[in-house]
């Protein structure tokens, strides 16, 4: 099988895509100057930065589960998930900001504004309960260790997927085969349940829910697809992919968004329910919370536009080969996945109701371009197939039945 | 004895493929083909149109989902209101459990009953079964059948055409009682 270099090199202008990055980066900077003082800045910073790792993350677990199964019909597609998760590094310089705020960000450390009367911290007894968990010399170990696990997988995956393409025989796969089945799958695992306790649950240290791990891989891996579906429509549309991603690849993606809008609903709803029914006040004052003003509006956004909209949408075949719709329906869901991490942030902060403010658009666009322009560099570098994968052929020629 | 129509014997599943196509192209719409197993591509092959079970099993789901919320919005409303843990009598979240479920019943029963419909089951014999040999097709068979109601059936050209495109032991079915 020949297939045209032209079809899968992506040429960028170099000197464009760096202005964009810097951009980035200037953004992040000028609202860091602006904000460093205010406890405002790293709310927002951490709702932009965890949105934008999200996607990366959820695109590791696709990665390792499209290496352990050994699966065809992704082959063809795999090399934009390889450059996707290889953001990963520059993700981790972007963590500073949180280490820099964690005093403002989290309540469970004596030092946060909320203690400011003599005693109170001493005095909450459910916080110093948890304290051999919540403290932050342990909390700054599972940070590093997240990092290094994270960098880790993504380094090893895209090196060794690059370096397959140039040689003859194929044991690199072999070895991503072996890597992915190994604990490591397991670890990466723990590492997103307990990122998400870290990062997003604690900060309401009284409130705690089993579910959250899980609810943080659904957001997490929902992204990533509606991410991943946007990016290929995006490249065939500029003439790239012909005939390498086909119809039966956006059937099979679209299924993907769609089970997984139905998972993500699942676990957002049991996670309602388990609270609801038991009733327990430390607890339901999480909801409560997001319940209050225009957070009530937000709430009803989520149900309807994360579950409703994409789940009638995408319910149907022809939606899932139609690419207007995907292209659409991909962006929408990257959306709510943004008011939903912003749902489960802010109000720890905004408590009354929904607030979008400068700080939120600065640091959204400085990451988000950061993250781009990352990403768009490392499409440039290599084929946008892995060219001498032997199941290429086959991936091509994938049929749904 | 009256006829029901032609049967034609092929070799293997890529031949059975390639002989629907054929008998497609050239304008039947009553025919059928049977294999031990299924074959990928054959509804395309037969020219058949999507099913509509995924419309019944809508319906069905949609129908499950309005009764169960609404069963239980009568009984905690208006039969029998019963304070559950101080919960507000239309506690709606704790609704949304018995709607799913008499949802996916109700879709199940769509699936199972909407499908026995579509295909005329339960049906206890079939024209086919009056051959002998055909019985081979719940082992290593592959034989496509042309049924004698099909507009443009005739007898004679229909059985040269299933040997012209490769068919055997074509056989026309006739009731034997």
């Amino acid at each position: 099988m020949n297939i045209d270099p032209k079809n899968y090199t992506y040429t960028i202008d170099n000197n464009r895509n760096r202005q964009i990055f810097f951009l980035g980066l200037i953004l992040i900077l000028v609202s860091v100057l602006i904000g460093y003082k205010h406890q405002e800045f790293y709310f927002s910073y951490l709702t932009s930065y965890f949105f934008w790792l999200s996607i990366a993350l959820g695109g590791i677990f696709f990665t390792l589960v499209h290496y352990a199964f050994s699966a065809v019909w992704s082959v063809s597609i795999r090399r934009i998930m390889e450059n996707t998760i290889i953001v990963i590094p520059i993700m981790t310089i972007l963590f500073i900001p949180i280490l820099i705020g964690m005093e403002s960000l989290f309540s469970w450390m004596p030092s946060n504004p909320k203690w400011s009367i003599p005693g109170s911290f001493e005095a909450d007894h459910l916080i110093q309960h948890k304290l051999s968990f919540l403290n932050q010399e342990f909390f700054l170990v599972r940070a590093a260790l997240y990092f290094l696990l994270w960098n880790f997988i993504v380094i090893y995956i895209y090196k060794k997927s690059i370096k397959n393409d140039t040689i003859a025989n194929n044991s690199d796969l072999d070895k991503l085969r072996l890597f992915s089945m190994s604990p490591l799958g397991v670890l990466f695992f723990l590492s997103l349940t307990f990122a998400g306790f870290d990062w997003q649950m604690s900060l309401d240290p009284h409130w705690y829910s089993t579910m959250f791990g899980v609810y943080t891989f659904a957001g997490s891996f929902l992204a990533f697809l509606a991410f991943l579906t946007f990016t290929i429509i995006h490249l065939q549309s500029k003439g790239l992919l012909k005939n390498i991603v086909t119809s039966e690849h956006y059937h099979d993606l679209g299924k993907y968004l769609f089970a997984f809008t139905v998972f993500y609903c699942y676990i957002a709803g049991a996670q309602f329910y388990f609270i609801w029914y038991s009733n327990i006040p430390e607890e339901t004052i999480w909801y409560l919370h997001r319940w209050v003003g225009s957070w009530k509006i937000i709430s009803v956004l989520l149900i309807v536009g994360k579950f409703f909209i994409p789940f009638f949408s995408l319910i149907f075949r022809a939606s899932k080969r139609n690419l207007g719709l995907l292209k659409y329906m991909s962006l929408w869901i990257i959306f709510m996945h943004y008011i939903d991490i912003n749902f489960i942030i802010m109000p720890t902060y905004h408590h009354h109701d929904f607030h979008f403010g400068i700080y939120d658009l600065l640091v959204l666009s400085g990451i988000g371009l950061v993250f781009i322009a990352s990403f768009r560099h490392r499409l440039s570098q290599n084929p946008l197939i892995p060219v001498n994968d032997p199941e290429l052929i086959n991936s091509i020629n994938h049929r749904n039945h | 004895m009256a006829n029901y129509g032609v049967i034609a014997k092929f070799e293997s599943p890529s031949a059975l493929l390639h002989a629907a196509e054929k008998v497609r192209d050239s304008g039947f719409t009553n025919f059928d083909c049977h294999s031990p197993f299924p074959i990928h591509g054959m509804d395309e092959a037969m020219g058949l149109k999507r099913s509509k079970l995924g419309f019944i099993i809508g319906a069905m789901g949609l129908t499950g989902a309005l009764f169960g919320f609404g069963l239980q919005t009568w009984v905690h409303l208006v039969e029998y209101p019963l304070n559950i843990s101080g919960k507000p009598y239309f506690a709606y979240p704790a609704y949304l459990i018995i709607t799913f479920e008499l949802m996916v019943l109700f879709s199940a029963f769509g699936a199972v009953f909407g499908m026995m419909f579509l295909n005329k089951i339960p049906r206890f014999n079939h024209p086919v079964f009056y051959s002998d040999k055909f019985s081979d097709v719940s082992s290593d068979a592959f034989y496509i059948s042309i049924e004698l109601t099909d507009p443009i059936f005739d007898e004679n050209k229909t059985k040269s055409f299933l040997k012209e495109i490769g068919g055997t032991d074509i056989e026309v079915l006739s009731d034997e009682n």
